[in-house]
């Protein structure tokens, strides 16, 4: 009797046991996988860290890893993440500060934006702004310019605010509740892209990180609560430099004066020969930005850059390091070709930074204009085309905008082959030449 | 300083403030934490923050330990007795502080994400503070069988409550992944952190329990063996993402419900982890900001004080109908008010989760647990004492 109940009390003691084994096991075999691999053995990143700590020793990082995250299907992104202590607000000052006063003395927290230098737009992160419903840049003398969202991006939480008459460098005074302060920096145009050095103030897990995307040079680094820590770096180095020396360098660069390279407001196109063919020698006006000084002068697409300044101008690269050595806010006087007519105009180039709002895909304006290439071009010259983004539309043919595949047929009948064609995809507008007879 | 000057620094410390606590009548836990606050980066800096980082193993240990104490309370016979009414109780505090705290928070225009996590983290109620003083006036009763059971079933609420609102906050706020995906995650983790860590804690339970049938009786041999079982909790634990929390509980009422050895492997134990037990506090304190007061805010009044209205309100109506004296009625709700390294622990994952909302949050629960932690252990006290379950005060007083 005893012996049974003690085999039976065994039999249950076993079972409970072996179950909840089995249910570790199966619920540790189950367990959703993080998607991070691996890290490679030679990592850059230590070295990236060093460097940054020798550069920038006002900035806190306690730890520096790297990791590669497969994010879709075949993109790799780096990302280092750099974690300082959660509860101790990051060492430098990362402040809004007077655009002379870069003494590096200790100065209230209160670097929450940065002044686009459009003068109209300050670049924040959504956990920096003040609650409440309105938001206020807090200018030098105390000025407060009520702003309001423009944008943000959901992958960054970054926001574009925009105000007018934003070109003041902010005060030192700490932002009251409803009041976003502001931060002038700088960042130049480098060339190559660097792995993203993310600032965190606290342990980031994978989900998190994923989300990060390699970050163009001269892109503001944010903290996780939302304070700028660093601007990447603008080298080929790899390095994030933190604001202040960020732009102290930049100034130092440009001589006190403009750190941004100079802008006219269009993009450019090299000519290939069947184009060279057409337009003749100069480089293609493919887009001009509205509102630019380009725009204000009555440059417009399609236009032929012939010379700026005395210097004549053929090929793409010389004539953008040609435009961008200018000096901001000095006129300039530029050749242009319409057709068969020359023209001089002059326009003021402006200093303009290289980062761009970034917008939600669903934010983008849905394009109703242009007409899809199939069904309008004859299949014949589809075929010859290289291939083109999925959404590319044809805007223009022959200088006339066209807004329907029935105009562009129209069109397309009233000019001979081959076809001037301005067309537009997600990121870019250009020309092509289209419908020439094989070679 | 290096780490072991200042453990040892921690522990004189520690000693110096319980005999000080003793004489100006408060509990020996309030000395450690004000110690601590006064010792650690906050106060003098004799500590910094990268020794109390390292150190913090030490407080996981504690806290393993603290919890397998009261895991080992529960023992089904008297769970059985008072469960229910328990049950109720819980149900009452929990629900009642979040309600009050998450809605009061959207009444003054908090963001919803922020007040509903903060209304979680008003439901927490510190376990190790808690036993701590119990232990201290060795309190035995009818409010200290019932708080022992309460905290732990408070603890189990929490973490299942920040999980469900977490996982729904992810669902409306977060895009990016597929919400089956999500879902799955969501769900894995809350099974996995509650039952998986209860399954590991019965196996180790059952084993603690066949080895201590064989062992000899001696105190040394029971505290090697449960010092290692508890540590082998914790860090199977974390090793497999599961809650060190709820797994040194279900080893302790395992160990409490089928071995008769429970009162003997306790008894060890208890020899052993007094100095560990002081350095637990005393670097919780060193853990606090007394800079953090002054962020406190409009928010932060409203959590501290509707998170008090919710457990007292919570608690005497949860009592409602049970059958205990009117002092335990009065007073039970008062000692459920400190708060502690889980509110902080929660916060910490809310900083990973909720990055937009870490930084309003985390100055909020600062300030509060600060405040909970100094009060609470002394409501405590004064409930003991009222309740006339405070053996130690009553011999020493009367003397």
């Amino acid at each position: 009797m005893v012996g049974a109940k003690l085999i039976r009390g065994f039999r249950t003691k076993t079972a409970v046991v072996l179950g909840c084994l089995a249910f570790l096991a199966l619920g540790y075999w189950v367990r959703p996988r993080q998607r991070q691999t691996a890290l490679p053995k030679e990592s850059a990143v230590p070295i990236i860290a060093e460097e940054v700590r020798r550069r920038e020793p006002a900035l806190v990082f306690e730890t520096v890893f790297e990791t590669t995250f497969a994010a879709g299907r075949d993109a790799r992104v780096s990302v280092a993440v750099l974690t300082t202590d959660p509860w101790t607000p990051p060492a430098a000052p990362m402040v809004a500060s007077d655009r002379d006063a870069h003494s590096g003395a200790a100065l209230p927290e209160v670097g929450l934006g940065i002044i686009h230098t459009d003068g109209r737009h300050v670049l924040s992160h959504r956990a920096a702004l003040p609650p409440g419903p309105g938001v206020a840049a807090l200018l030098a003398e105390g000025r407060r310019v009520p702003l309001k969202v423009e944008a943000y991006e959901l992958d960054t939480g970054l926001v574009w605010l925009a105000g007018d008459g934003l070109s003041e460098p902010a005060t030192q005074r700490a932002p009251k509740a409803g009041e976003l302060a502001v931060a002038v920096t700088s960042m130049d145009n480098g060339g190559a892209f660097v792995p993203v050095l993310f600032g965190s103030d606290c342990e980031v897990d994978c989900r998190l990180a994923m989300e990060l995307k390699t970050l163009p040079p001269g892109s503001p680094i944010f903290g996780l609560s939302g304070r700028a820590l660093a601007i990447a770096g603008s080298e080929s180095d790899g390095v994030a430099y933190g604001v202040e020396s960020a732009v102290r360098r930049l100034q130092a660069k440009a001589g006190g004066g403009h750190a941004f390279p100079a802008s006219l407001g269009l993009s450019l196109q090299a000519m290939t020969p069947a184009l060279l063919g057409r337009l003749g020698a100069g480089v293609l006006i493919s887009d001009v930005r509205a509102g630019g000084p380009a725009a204000q002068a009555g440059i417009e697409p399609g236009d032929v850059l012939v010379a700026c300044g005395d210097e004549p101008l053929t090929d793409l690269e010389p004539a953008l390091t040609k435009i961008q050595g200018l000096t901001p806010g000095r006129a300039v006087r530029v050749r242009l070709r319409r057709g068969a007519k020359e023209r001089a105009v002059d326009v003021v180039p402006r200093s303009v930074s290289p980062i761009r709002p970034v917008f939600p895909a669903q934010d983008r304006p849905e394009r109703s204009t242009g007409a899809a290439l199939a069904g309008v071009l004859p299949a014949a010259a589809l075929d010859r085309l290289a291939p083109l983004d999925g959404d590319t539309r044809i805007v223009a043919i022959e200088g006339t905008p066209v807004r329907s595949a029935a105009q562009a047929r129209n069109a397309l009948r009233r000019h001979p082959a081959p076809w001037l064609l301005r067309l537009e995809d997600r990121h870019q507008a250009y020309f092509i030449l289209a419908g020439e007879a094989a070679e | 300083m290096n780490e072991i000057l200042s453990l040892g620094l921690i522990l004189i410390a520690a000693l110096m403030a319980g005999h000080l606590a003793q004489r100006i009548h408060v509990p020996e836990v309030s000395g450690y934490l004000l110690v601590g606050v006064l010792i650690g980066p906050a106060g003098f800096d004799l500590i910094s923050h990268n020794e109390v980082r390292t150190l913090s193993v030490l407080s996981e240990i504690a806290l393993g330990l603290i919890l397998f104490g009261i895991g080992a309370t529960f023992e089904a016979k008297s769970f059985r007795e008072l469960g229910p009414g328990v049950v109720r109780v819980t149900a009452w505090e929990t629900m009642l502080a979040f309600t009050l705290v998450a809605g009061g928070l959207m009444l003054v225009g908090q963001a919803p994400p922020l007040a509903l996590l903060l209304g979680v983290v008003a439901m927490e109620t510190a376990p190790a503070t808690t036993l701590m003083v119990l232990h201290e006036y060795r309190a035995r009763g009818p409010l200290t069988d019932r708080l022992l059971a309460l905290v732990a079933l408070n603890n189990m609420v929490v973490l299942v409550a920040y999980g469900l609102v977490a996982s729904a906050l992810l669902f409306v706020y977060q895009s990016g992944e597929p919400w089956p995906t999500l879902f799955y995650r969501a769900a894995h983790s809350l099974v996995w952190s509650t039952l998986g860590s209860i399954a590991l804690g019965i196996v180790l339970g059952v084993i603690i329990d066949l080895w201590a049938k064989r062992a000899r009786r001696e105190w040394a041999e029971g505290m090697i063996l449960s010092m290692g079982i508890v540590l082998v909790a914790v860090g199977a634990a974390r090793a497999l993402g599961l809650s060190p929390l709820f797994a040194t509980l279900a080893l302790g009422a395992t160990m409490a419900n089928s071995s008769h050895h429970g009162d003997y492997l306790l008894r060890a134990l208890g020899r052993a982890d007094p100095p560990l037990y002081a350095a637990f506090f005393v670097l919780a304190g060193a853990e606090l900001r007394l800079d953090s007061l002054g962020a406190l805010g409009l928010a932060g009044m409203i959590f501290v004080i509707l998170r008090v209205v919710g457990k007292v309100v919570g608690a005497r109506r949860g009592l409602r109908g049970q059958d205990v004296s009117e002092p335990v009625r009065a007073h039970l709700g008062f000692c459920l008010i400190s708060s502690s390294s889980l509110a902080i622990g929660l916060t910490l994952q809310v900083r990973v989760t909720f990055p937009d909302l870490a930084d309003m949050m985390t100055g909020v629960v600062l300030a509060a647990v600060l405040i909970f932690e100094i009060v609470g252990p002394i409501l405590t006290r004064r409930a003991l004492i009222h309740t006339g379950e405070a053996r130690a005060l009553l011999r020493s007083d009367a003397a």
